[in-house]
């Protein structure tokens, strides 16, 4: 193939968007509901989110501790598993390398039919 | 052509490309030749006075020796200092003229029939397109500095995508090749240790 002169550019506004869709996969939230920010990282790209999750309410989990397990396990397992999928994915689909995901988990979206994965 | 004319041709080439790249040195050479001059006038004037018996026109050389040698006698010491100072400079000015080399900014291209000159902010722009084809970043994250016996090329990468520095040192050494700029820079890369996001 020959090599054409040229430049590829990702703004930053499209990679907010694809991590914001990725997270709100991930996470189980409307991307709406996702933030994130970007860092430079000793020139990798450092991820940081602040997003709700989705979650089983209390009175289903009591009921069926199944939900649990199902789900991904507790809110830190999911959030820590959460760190990896994500940074893969953004990673596959940007074509940018990823250092760091810093996730933080600013509140709980309860819903009833609990998470699909 | 015939081979006379041709050496002559060769000859006027090169005197041209001399001229063009340094900077001329005449400006300071007919002001050492006035002082001169003036002095030596001066003292013309003043021998033949003594000669022919008149009385000196401004000071016997005697005279002017005797009152370097007793300062600094009654004159302001500020004033003393600032003349010296002043003659300090302008020597260290005829000085620096004499024996640095005045190169100007700029290279000789290497052609046998036209006597090509070139500006080195015009190389430098024409090299940080070449580095910017290879890292494959923006115009503005390419910094190029050309210097007489050096090209400084520095690239700051755009995150999440490392740039290989050896393969911009190819690219931006074979331009330089293809140049045959005269005297040869030598090429060294620096990429930033930060990125700049999404651009």
């Amino acid at each position: 193939m020959r090599d054409l002169a040229g430049h590829n550019r990702i703004s930053t506004q499209a990679l907010s968007s694809l991590a914001k869709a990725t997270a709100g996969q991930v996470l189980a939230v409307p991307p709406a509901h996702v933030r994130v920010s970007w860092n430079d990282d000793d020139g990798l790209l450092a991820l940081s989110i602040s997003s709700p999750m989705g979650a089983p309410p209390l009175s289903a989990v009591s009921r069926d501790p199944d939900r649990l397990t199902q789900g991904g396990g507790s809110i830190l397992a999911r959030a820590t598993a959460a760190k990896a999928s994500i940074l893969t994915q953004v990673e596959h689909l940007s074509g940018s390398r990823l250092s760091r995901v810093d996730i933080r988990i600013s509140g709980l979206l309860v819903r009833e039919e609990g998470r699909v994965l | 052509m015939s081979g006379p004319s041709q050496e002559r041709q060769r000859d006027l080439d090169r005197h041209i490309l001399r001229r063009e790249t340094h900077s001329p040195r005449s400006g300071a050479a007919v002001i050492a030749a006035c002082l001169v001059a003036a002095a030596a006038l001066y003292f013309m004037l003043e021998s033949m006075l003594a000669a022919l018996g008149q009385p000196t026109w401004l000071a016997s050389p005697g005279m002017i020796l005797q009152w370097i040698a007793d300062l600094p006698g009654d004159t302001p010491r500020a004033l003393l200092g600032a003349a010296g100072m002043l003659l300090a400079l302008f020597g260290l000015i005829f000085l620096c003229h004499g024996i640095l080399p005045g190169r100007r900014a700029r290279h000789v291209i290497s052609h046998p029939r036209v006597a090509i000159v070139v500006d080195d902010e015009v190389i430098a722009s024409a090299l940080a397109k070449t580095a910017r084809v290879a890292a494959g970043v923006t115009r503005e994250q390419v910094m190029v500095v050309v210097s007489a016996r050096q090209v400084q090329v520095n690239v700051r990468p755009t995150s999440g995508i490392p740039l290989s520095e050896s393969q911009i040192q190819g690219a931006v050494e074979a331009r330089v090749a293809d140049m045959g700029l005269n005297p040869v820079p030598s090429v060294s890369v620096k990429l930033a240790d930060s990125g700049v996001i999404g651009v």
